[in-house]
């Protein structure tokens, strides 16, 4: 049985696995609860994750603004044909509308990202959906319109090469990328 | 001797008719007495012998001779003479006979060549007459020839005619049958034909072609002719490739598709019109 | 060969008409026949020069043309008994046992160093006539484009449509792993001499050819904006149409050259424009909340087919050019997107997703009867060869995606000549360029 502390507990494991490694067990930890989405709890989420947030700009003490930080604090994965930002996500993305809101000077580009399947310029407007569900968060959450730029790029970068699932699931995303 | 010799020449007349007067008495006798002896009679040799003692009787002899001599001489003479003058008369008699008979041959001869011209006159004649009457046979027979051939033209027109009822009354009746062999024939040659064509991609709906095919008695497609366009070169070019390649067509090779071959399949039309565009 | 015979009732009569002597013949009907491949055998042609062979094998590529059409099976070289290289004396029988409807033949002749001249002979097998005949002069460069122009002739002669084998195609590739290159090229209609027109470290995607085969309309994703640009492929001079915010994309030619649809989505979602080209002028055309996109205008111009989710799921719509309402076109499978018209507008060929396979299928416009074309699991971006004869598409073979062609009845599928990296997006030119 999952809990909301789960949140806290994965980029906990993350960080005593290295900064360089968190990618990769991130995707480890997290494809579960990709695979299976009808597990996570989604009422109580919201407030569990707010209460996770230690300080401003960090998420368990992990910047969330640089360009290095990892994958698992800046994007946010969807389900197939879907640009409803899943329960899991919705913490970070505040995360980053905390970040926004306390200073006006910085910027953000979403980056909507499709699978391969279908076709591209349909793709492409899944994407922007996505990328737009984002940014309808981050506006929710204190960011300012002039704060957020978005840009679908369909299935034309991937982040994963591969031609099922696991690597589908990581190419249905949204970049939040600071500029 | 010689001498002696000659006179037995000169002798030998006498001798001759002697022996003959001899050997007739001879015969006569021997006819009279039958034949006793087979061996034939010669005369006994005249020994010839000058002997003083005799000188007599041999000077009389030769006297007797001499004179037998001439007498006979005599007698020949005058024998001869007869036998000249007997010859003369002869001859005249025999050169009055010739002249006779010389008349007498021309005579013959020229009765034969007059008799001969009138053969030869009547033989032409007859000739003639035998020509004249063969030319009227053949006439005849020319004439009887053209009316008994007249007579069988007739007849064999008139055969004909019947042949070509009966025929017509067969053909009515089998023409039921044929029938029935012809939509076979068709349903065959359709079944080949469309199994061939390969209905090009600018066919449409309400496109036509006519063709008219000669085919061989074999069923081999001789000619294929449009006869009516579909004023489209492909569709037009892919009916005519269609029979080309079902060739040869299946036509029956029994006698009575023969027929039906010259009646029915040595010529015709395919119309085509693709329905299922 | 797959036959279709239909069999229907035989309607054999002995026509006696009165009008004409001709029709008292007996005529037999013909009404079916079969819509099979067309056989051809395409001889290897004879060779007389310097060199022990011509710069290329003319036959092999006419060959896989005439294949690549679907409209023809060409007999294997190994099964040819004989090898004519001219028209005389060609034994018709022996090709007609071998099933063979069509003999192409010929022989290419070096007149001076690096100059030929190729003479080409087609032969009809069934009635055993010279069907075409022609001499061409050519130059080491220009034997590929011969051959496809002998292809051009030799398939128009026996089809009666035009050919489409002197065209070209466009397309888009990555390549390199971790920082990728996009490139548009312009490339043969089977693939050879390709070309880059377009370079760029970020994505290009949806080239679009004009009407007159000048220029082409695509997307570029350069400075991280989509943009839409019209590029002169013949000047490389490029104009930029439209960088609103958000989306810029699928741009579409409307039969007219004078303007382009296109997808945008700076009010709020994507929605399908047409821009005016001339004045310059954007017009929008749907206002729905759901995703428009993937504009194609039909053959005739009167409307503008778009794949839209408005019923909750990608299903092709179609809207009159200048506004009106939107009509559901596809209602078969979970996913129906980026149709595109045949060039005789009968058809629409879609990217078609069912039991999530992604598949080529073509759409009957008059029925709606769908046919789904191909057999991979990621197929998308068909585009019709401008005879409508073939269809272009993107697939992936071994997780790489690639082009492939395929005949509209599905009949014959052929890969083409491969490019480096990431193959996608195919758009096959017009014919006049």
């Amino acid at each position: 049985m999952k809990t909301p502390f789960n949140y806290l507990i994965i980029p906990a494991l993350a960080l005593m696995l290295g900064a360089c490694g968190g990618m990769d067990s991130m995707k480890t930890a997290s494809e579960p609860e990709v695979s299976e989405p009808a597990k996570v709890t989604p009422p109580a989420a919201s407030r569990a994750t707010t209460s996770a947030v230690s300080n401003l700009g960090y998420i368990n003490g992990i910047r969330i603004d640089r360009e290095n930080s990892p994958d698992s604090i800046r994007t946010v994965y969807f389900e197939y044909d879907s640009s409803e930002v899943r329960t899991e996500f919705i913490p970070i993305v505040a995360a980053h509308a905390e970040l926004l809101a306390s200073d006006s000077s910085k910027r953000v580009v979403l980056e909507g990202h499709a699978d391969e399947r279908g076709s591209r310029e349909y793709n492409v407007a899944l994407g922007e959906r996505r990328a737009i569900s984002v940014r309808r968060l981050l506006l929710s959450s204190g960011a300012r319109d002039s704060q957020i730029r978005t840009i679908s790029y369909g299935e034309e970068r991937p982040a994963a090469v591969g031609q099922n699932e696991n690597a589908w699931s990581k190419n249905r995303r949204v970049k939040i990328r600071y500029e | 001797m010689k001498e002696l010799l000659y006179k037995i020449y000169n002798n030998a007349l006498a001798v001759t008719l002697a022996i003959l007067v001899h050997a007739t008495v001879l015969i006569i006798i021997v006819l009279n007495m039958g034949w006793h002896s087979p061996e034939p009679v010669s005369p006994p040799p005249v020994p010839v012998k000058a002997q003083a003692v005799e000188r007599e009787r041999i000077e009389k002899d030769l006297a007797r001779r001499a004179a037998e001599k001439r007498r006979r001489q005599e007698q020949q003479k005058r024998q001869q003479e007869e036998k000249r003058r007997l010859e003369k008369e002869k001859k005249i008699a025999a050169e009055k006979k010739r002249r006779q008979e010389a008349a007498r041959q021309r005579k013959l001869a020229e009765e034969a060549e007059k008799k001969r011209r009138q053969e030869a006159a009547r033989q032409r004649k007859l000739a003639e007459e035998a020509e004249k009457k063969r030319r009227q046979e053949e006439a005849r027979q020319r004439k009887l020839a053209a009316e008994a051939e007249k007579k069988r033209q007739a007849l064999l027109a008139k055969e004909r005619r019947q042949k070509a009822v009966e025929q017509e009354l067969l053909q009515a009746m089998e023409d039921e049958e044929n029938q029935s062999k012809v939509q076979q024939l068709i349903a065959l040659i359709q079944a080949d034909v469309q199994n061939n064509w390969k209905i090009p991609p600018t066919a449409r709906r309400g496109m036509e072609c006519l063709l008219t095919v000669h085919l061989l008695p074999s069923g081999e497609v001789q000619t294929v002719q449009i006869a009516r366009s579909s004023g489209d070169v492909v569709f037009d070019r892919s009916v005519q490739d269609a029979v080309y390649r079902a060739s040869p067509l299946p036509v029956s090779s029994s006698s009575a598709g023969s027929r039906l071959f010259q009646t029915t399949f040595r010529e015709f039309n395919f119309h085509f019109s693709p329905t299922n565009l | 060969m797959k036959k279709h015979t239909v069999i229907l009732t035989i309607s054999a009569t002995l026509l006696l008409s009165s009008l004409t002597s001709l029709a008292s013949r007996l005529t037999i009907e013909i009404t079916q026949g079969a819509q099979g491949t067309t056989s051809v055998a395409v001889v290897p042609f004879g060779w007389q020069g310097t060199q022990p062979q011509p710069p290329q094998d003319i036959s092999l590529i006419i060959e896989s043309n005439l294949e690549r059409s679907g409209r023809f099976t060409a007999l294997e070289r190994q099964d040819m008994l004989t090898r004519p290289t001219s028209g005389i004396g060609i034994n018709f029988r022996a090709w007609k046992l071998l099933n063979v409807d069509y003999l192409i033949v010929g022989n290419i002749h070096e007149t001076a160093p690096g100059e030929y001249q190729v003479q080409v002979q087609l032969m009809n097998v069934a009635s055993e006539k010279q069907l075409a005949g022609f001499r061409y002069p050519a130059g080491r460069d220009t034997f590929r484009r011969l051959a496809n122009q002998i292809s051009d002739v030799i398939y128009e002669t026996l089809t009666g449509e035009r050919g489409a084998f002197n065209t070209r195609i466009a397309y888009i590739t990555s390549t390199g792993s971790q920082t990728l290159a996009y490139d548009l090229y312009i490339a043969d209609a089977d693939g050879h001499n390709a070309q880059s027109i377009v370079r760029s470290a970020q994505p290009l995607m949806s080239p679009a050819w004009s009407p007159d085969g000048q220029k082409l309309a695509y997307v570029s994703f350069e400075g991280q904006r989509a943009q839409i640009y019209i590029q002169n492929i013949l000047t490389g001079q490029r104009e930029r149409i439209s960088a609103f915010a958000g989306i810029n994309g699928a741009p579409a030619w409307s039969p007219d050259g004078r303007r382009l649809a296109l997808t945008l989505s700076h009010k709020g979602n994507p929605d399908i424009y047409t821009f005016d080209i001339e004045a310059r002028r954007f017009d929008r055309l749907t206002t729905s909340t759901a995703i428009d996109t993937e504009p194609e205008w039909s053959p005739d111009g009167s409307h503008i087919l778009f794949t839209s989710d408005r019923g909750g799921k990608a299903q092709l719509y179609k809207i009159p050019a200048f506004g009106g309402r939107a009509e559901r076109m596809t209602y078969e499978g979970d996913y129906n997107a980026g149709g595109v018209y045949s060039p005789d507008g009968k058809y629409i060929a879609i990217v078609h997703g069912r039991d999530q396979r992604y598949r080529i299928a073509l759409l009957e416009t008059d029925t709606g009867h769908l046919q789904i074309l191909t057999d991979g699991s990621l197929d998308e971006s068909p585009s019709f060869a401008p005879n409508g004869r073939i269809l272009l598409y993107a697939t992936t073979r071994a997780g790489i995606g690639v082009l492939s062609a395929v005949s509209v009845d599905g009949r014959y599928q052929q890969r083409l000549a491969s490019q480096d990296g990431d193959v996608r997006e195919p758009a096959w030119s017009p014919y006049n360029q």
